[in-house]
């Protein structure tokens, strides 16, 4: 088996995805996707772990702050400006940061892979992303226990980001 | 090019990834959150994995909002799926023996071992498909709110159901018909007309009849309340039994008629208690969200929630600004600041009468517009 590491490209958004190429956009060629994580990573070792009370806002607002030092030492005068700042701010909210013109291809893959996947997992991703309905509803609609939605989801979830990984 | 030793240490991540992604969302604890943290910090490839969890998270929305397929396809189909069932050890059977254990129940079995089996399934070598019985037409979906928040539902109608908290009501449209079932709480309806169907509003006992219009229907532990912001409603005689176990040939009276306006309150028994006139309609209303948030919607769409509030009605009357696209947030009980943004779209013109608020055209080169 692979080092997990070596596999980064592979298991990062992929080489050609939209965060890769926000972070391209934003802090140039020199740095990618990749050296973000990897500083990201490093960043979470050197840290306390109880200083971590939200493990998700932490990655994301320290990726911010990496990718705002980067664009602040790329500039002559190492300020940013209210533009990058706001830019800085919607990458540290996952949704904004796919906004741009890949989005709508990148949805229809996504609603292709999703009706590739069996019956049950599907009408399970669809009743909580499409119809918003609570775990317990769906068990309801579907007479499967919670914990069975819980998988179908995380199944459906990973099943999809593979897909998503091999058609950039 | 992964191997696939390397696929499935890929999927494996992802998996756990999709674990912590919804773990997070739920809520941490202490123990969970220091698993969580030294998950990240086992290797790059979790945190890289994770955040791009987050972000498929996030997408699926989008892509989820393309699913043509009404819910109820989606729920038979699911029902439909063969489901492969791993035996129990010492309980070797052919295909053909469950089925017909199955079939041996009158209804569809329970199989609460399930669970703990599907966990066990690696160590156990024998596997049985069986076709899953078809199950009795599925009684509708229910959808509940919590008591965190009120909750907005779109029908494939184009009816819009607002909940308040504590609320849910099952949705049941098949067969020509549209019911609706207040099971517990609030429930603002405003009545779509995508369907030629009748739409019947189910209240313990009592049943109303819509004529394309916006109202309020709550439970209460003695009966209910009935408040017809705009249109009409009929309320029907009570009925002994639910709807959709209800003979359909039974005939049903009209109790009372009810104009916007007006509330009704029901006994336990499902009669007309009291009919006030004049209600009180922004008291009843009360609880709907204190704002109006629409993301890409139509003018009409966003005129007709505004409409839903009682107060005075913002009249769509031309169909090129019906169908312009807008988004935004707005104050919902004040549809001034609505009405004065649609005056800063070009070529919109706004007429004030005891209608309400007309927005049309500015018809072109015209100074006065008489209409």
């Amino acid at each position: 088996m692979s080092d997990p590491s070596s596999g980064l490209a592979d298991v990062l958004l992929e080489q050609d995805g939209p965060l890769q190429r926000y972070i391209h956009r934003r802090a140039g060629h020199a740095w990618d996707a990749q050296d973000l994580v990897q500083e990201t990573y490093l960043r979470l070792l050197s840290a306390d772990p109880d200083s971590i009370r939200n493990p998700e806002a932490y990655l994301f607002t320290v990726a911010t702050n990496l990718l705002r030092q980067r664009a602040g030492g790329r500039q002559t005068g190492g300020r940013e400006d209210g533009g990058l700042e706001e830019v800085l701010d919607r990458l540290a909210t996952p949704c904004e940061a796919a906004a741009g013109v890949d989005q709508e291809v990148r949805s229809k893959r996504l609603h292709e892979l999703m009706a590739r996947l069996s019956p049950k997992c599907r009408a399970v991703l669809v009743l909580h992303y499409r119809d918003d309905l609570s775990y317990r509803d769906i068990a309801d609609q579907l007479e499967i226990s919670v914990h069975m939605v819980k998988k179908y989801i995380v199944k459906g979830l990973a099943a999809c980001r593979q897909g998503m990984g091999r058609y950039a | 090019m992964r191997d696939d030793m390397g696929q499935a240490a890929a999927r494996r991540i992802s998996e756990e990834a999709a674990q912590w992604l919804m773990a997070s969302r739920a809520g941490l604890d202490e123990p969970s959150r220091v698993a969580f943290v030294n998950w990240l910090r086992h290797s790059p490839a979790h945190v890289a994995e994770y955040m791009a969890m987050v972000q498929l998270d996030q997408e699926m929305k989008d892509a989820a909002a393309h699913e043509p397929l009404a819910t109820s396809t989606l729920v038979k189909e699911a029902a439909d799926e063969p489901a492969v069932v791993p035996l129990r050890p010492g309980r070797v059977a052919s295909p053909r023996t469950a089925e017909t254990q199955v079939h041996a129940g009158s209804r569809r079995r329970r199989w609460p071992w399930i669970a703990t089996a599907t966990a066990a399934a690696a160590a156990i070598a024998v596997a049985a498909v069986v076709t899953w019985p078809t199950p009795p037409s599925p009684a509708g979906i229910v959808y509940n709110a919590g008591a965190a928040a009120t909750r907005s539902i779109d029908l494939p109608d184009g009816s819009r159901i607002q909940l308040d908290r504590n609320s849910s009501v099952r949705v049941q449209f098949e067969d020509g018909k549209r019911d609706i079932a207040v099971i517990a709480g609030t429930m603002l309806i405003d009545v779509g007309h995508d369907s030629p169907a009748p739409l019947s509003v189910t209240l313990g006992r009592t049943v109303l009849r819509d004529i394309g219009t916006v109202f309020q229907v709550s439970t209460r532990a003695t009966g209910g309340d009935i408040t017809v912001l705009s249109g009409r409603v009929d309320v029907l005689t009570p009925r002994d039994r639910w709807p959709w176990q209800a003979n359909t040939a039974q005939a049903q009276n009209v109790v009372a008629h009810l104009q916007g306006g007006q509330r009704a309150t029901l006994g336990s028994d499902g009669s007309v208690t009291h009919l006030a006139p004049n209600a009180d309609v922004s008291q009843d209303l009360a609880w709907l969200p204190a704002e109006i948030d629409f993301h890409d919607a139509p003018v009409a769409e966003v005129a007709r929630r505004f409409n839903a509030y009682g107060q005075a009605r913002v009249l769509i009357e031309d169909d090129t600004v019906a169908s312009t696209h807008i988004s935004g947030r707005f104050h919902a009980r004040d549809p001034a600041g609505f009405v004065a943004y649609l005056q800063t779209l070009p070529g919109i013109q706004v007429r004030r009468d005891v209608e309400g608020v007309h927005v049309l055209r500015r018809p072109r080169g015209a100074n006065t517009a008489k209409l």
